[in-house]
């Protein structure tokens, strides 16, 4: 009897020690499986020198990769940059350009030498639109490089015509009446000798009509832009 | 009763292996072997077991010191520069065949032996 317990606590001591080591052992392994899965998620803090080496030459030749690649992209950037510089300046003589254009076309406001021709009408005689379009053309003829008559600015669509004889229109639908007053920018000697002409200069031939007209010269003459848009409906640009 | 207390060790084993935080993978190294030793030792065992010269003191003393003496070696390699953990590894992992070998062949007889006495049996 008391060599069976003694054999079966012998028993119970093996049993308890190999249950004892198989914990241990299971624990550990699993600890250290634990461990390796974690370390390939590369923690550089718990990495051997020589995989720390490894990596060190991987990102060597990554960081060469990318400089490779910053290189060049850097090229194509000086690239675009002569492009803008060079687009600049097309723009640049495109906004030049269109600036010429636009004065040209009176759409601005411009100043210079020029005459001011004061027409008024008397008890006598009065202007008509004809008068005023004849001073426009003669004008122009002198070289006149802007006009505006009552502040109304000529431009190459301008028109000025007499409605039931009675009152002028000038660009369409602003209403002009005595006095009227020309300004034209242009060489004002010459613009005012253009008009003064003996008995053929537009001032005498007014006069004749017993009609009142003053030029005078000036260094400085202010023109106003032309006050409406400019729209193109029908005409088209030809290929 | 062994085998009942193996699988609790083995399953409380794998609870604790989850619930323990990871060690520092420079020591990890030193685990491996350790396990390796252990492991080494288990087969040991049971091969012993099977040879019927299975005593518990030699088992124990085994299962730590070896460990423990894998460990300090290895600890000892990454002082010198010297790799000594593979010849550690070497040693246990060559051992634990030489015990499977016998584990084995043991029951590879027991089983041979059942299926003579089978076959016996009919005829």
């Amino acid at each position: 009897m008391k060599l069976k317990i003694n054999a079966s606590k012998e028993k119970i001591t093996l049993s308890i020690i190999v249950g004892v080591v198989s914990l241990l052992l299971v624990s550990t392994t699993f600890i250290q499986f634990k461990t390796v899965d974690k370390s390939q998620e590369s923690n550089v803090e718990g990495l051997r020198s020589d995989e720390l080496k490894t990596q060190i030459a991987t990102y060597k030749s990554k960081y060469e990769e990318a400089m490779e690649q910053y290189d060049e992209n850097q090229k194509t950037i000086s690239e675009y940059r002569a492009t803008m510089d060079e687009n600049k300046e097309s723009t640049d003589l495109l906004d030049k350009e269109l600036n010429d254009s636009e004065t040209l076309l009176g759409l601005t406001d411009v100043c210079g030498e020029g005459v001011i021709i004061t027409l008024r009408d008397t008890d006598e005689a009065t202007y008509t639109a004809g008068d005023l379009i004849t001073l426009v053309n003669e004008l122009k003829y002198a070289g006149a490089e802007a006009i505006s008559i009552n502040d109304n600015r000529i431009v190459n669509l301008t028109d000025i015509s007499a409605i039931n004889n009675s009152f002028i229109v000038i660009n369409s639908d602003s209403r002009i009446s005595s006095p009227y007053v020309v300004k034209a920018i242009g060489d004002k000697s010459y613009l005012s000798s253009t008009l003064n002409l003996k008995n053929s200069g537009y001032v005498d031939l007014m006069k004749v009509n017993n009609l009142e007209i003053t030029v005078e010269q000036s260094d400085y003459i202010e023109i106003n832009k032309y006050s409406k848009e400019l729209k193109v409906n029908t005409m088209k640009e030809a290929e | 009763m062994t085998i009942i207390t193996v699988i609790i060790g083995t399953a409380l084993g794998i609870l604790l292996g989850f619930l323990i935080p990871t060690i520092p993978y420079s020591a990890s190294k030193y685990l491996a072997i350790a396990i390796v030793a252990a492991l080494d030792s288990v087969f040991g065992g049971i091969a012993s077991h099977i040879k019927k010269n299975f005593d518990l003191k030699v088992f124990i003393s085994g299962f730590f010191v070896n460990a423990i003496i894998a460990m300090l070696l290895t600890y000892l390699g990454q002082r010198l520069n010297v790799d000594i953990y593979l010849a550690a590894i070497i040693v246990f992992v060559g051992r634990m065949f030489n015990n499977l070998g016998i584990i084995r062949r043991y029951y590879l007889t027991k089983i041979s032996q059942k299926f003579s006495k089978n076959t016996t049996k009919k005829h």
